[in-house]
């Protein structure tokens, strides 16, 4: 069975935000509405203009493998399907927003139009078709590279393998599967990531991902 | 041939700016004024001016202004201190302020670049020079 997880090239982002557009087209996202599915964060710095630039980091629901969001859904709408993704069912949603304030890096909104809290999907159905996301189908840059990190021969794995990585917000034990690739520019590295920032390889990585995946794997439903 | 006298210098300090007409990474082309998923990202064009510059004037981000250009038109439009620009530039966006009626959501909506341009032509390929336009601005 596989386990979808992200690798983002985040230092090839330029903020077109065609990921955005694609996932509103693709899966029919509340238009106006205050947060979305996926964004891009921003970060300005530097005083005069030699020496400003702006950041840009890439970000969707990260599918944590232990994801707080699910634990703490009251009726069970928050769920796994296969292949770890994290799903809500809108009929069974009462709108409690507990899962809202649980998520550590705010990947949940309200869908006026659903009547349900919304999230990333990783364009679940689209997948089995064509193999990819919409998001990462569009990048012009091609930042997103979406696939099973359980297949030793998917495009994901050759990227990890070679390089070093990080997650957001290691210390909360969620275990995301969105992986930021670092910069292999010693400037770009300094400027783009702040300290104290742990790198992996995928070699010392995989173990405990295995093995919490191996734990949860029986709680994932049938999509 | 380039001559000397061709080129203008904008007098900052009394309020005269280059104007800069740019493509946007969301708008890449003018033709996208009336799409609605362009138009969620961002719905309107402000004029992005030195915040230094601005702070002087008094301007702060969405204040009305009138932009007057060399031709004497009066244009409405709000503005968008950054320190992403140069003291003596100012940069509007393609791809908003409509003219066309059935275009619904672009219509009127932002500032048109073409109506702030100027009318002068480009010697070499006979295209509109984007770049020339010297504007002055004014808090209303």
């Amino acid at each position: 069975m596989a386990n979808y997880a992200m690798a983002l090239e985040y230092q090839n982002c330029i903020d077109c935000r065609a990921c955005e557009v694609a996932c509103k087209d693709e899966n029919g996202v509340m238009i106006g509405a205050d947060k979305q599915r996926i964004w891009v964060g921003v970060v300005e710095g530097g005083k005069t203009l030699a020496d400003m630039f702006v950041n840009f980091y890439p970000s969707q629901c990260n599918h944590c493998i232990d994801a707080p969001c699910v634990t703490v859904c009251p009726t069970g709408a928050s769920h796994f399907v296969e292949g770890g993704i994290v799903k809500v069912d809108y009929d069974m949603c009462i709108i409690c927003k507990g899962c809202m304030e649980a998520c550590p890096y705010e990947a949940r909104f309200v869908d006026e139009t659903r009547h349900a809290v919304d999230k990333c999907t990783f364009c679940d159905g689209r997948i089995q078709e064509y193999g990819t996301t919409a998001c990462s189908a569009t990048c012009p840059t091609k930042v997103r590279t979406f696939g099973d990190i359980d297949d030793e021969n998917s495009d994901i794995r050759k990227r990890l393998e070679g390089r070093e990585f990080f997650v957001l917000k290691e210390n909360e034990d969620t275990l995301p599967k969105l992986f930021y690739l670092a910069p292999e520019d010693e400037q770009v590295r300094k400027r783009t990531m702040g300290e104290g920032i742990k790198l992996h390889t995928w070699d010392n990585f995989a173990k405990q991902y295995k093995e919490a995946t191996a734990k949860r794997r029986e709680e994932w439903k049938e999509a | 041939m380039w001559r000397d006298e061709l080129y203008k210098e904008p007098d900052a300090e009394k309020g005269e700016l280059r104007v800069v007409l740019g493509r946007h990474a969301y708008f890449t082309q003018s033709a996208g004024v009336n799409n609605y998923l362009l138009l969620d990202l961002m719905n309107y064009n402000y004029v992005w001016v030195n915040d230094e510059w601005a702070a002087k004037r008094g301007l702060k981000f969405k204040d009305d202004v009138i932009l007057t250009n060399a031709d004497g038109k009066n244009i409405k439009a709000k503005v968008f201190p950054t320190k992403r620009i140069r003291k003596d530039t100012a940069y509007i966006a393609t791809g908003f302020g409509s003219k066309s009626t059935l275009l619904t959501l672009g219509e009127n909506n932002g500032i048109s670049q073409a109506e702030v341009c100027d009318n002068s032509i480009d010697p070499i390929i006979g295209s509109a020079s984007m770049n020339e336009t010297i504007i002055k601005i004014r808090k209303v």
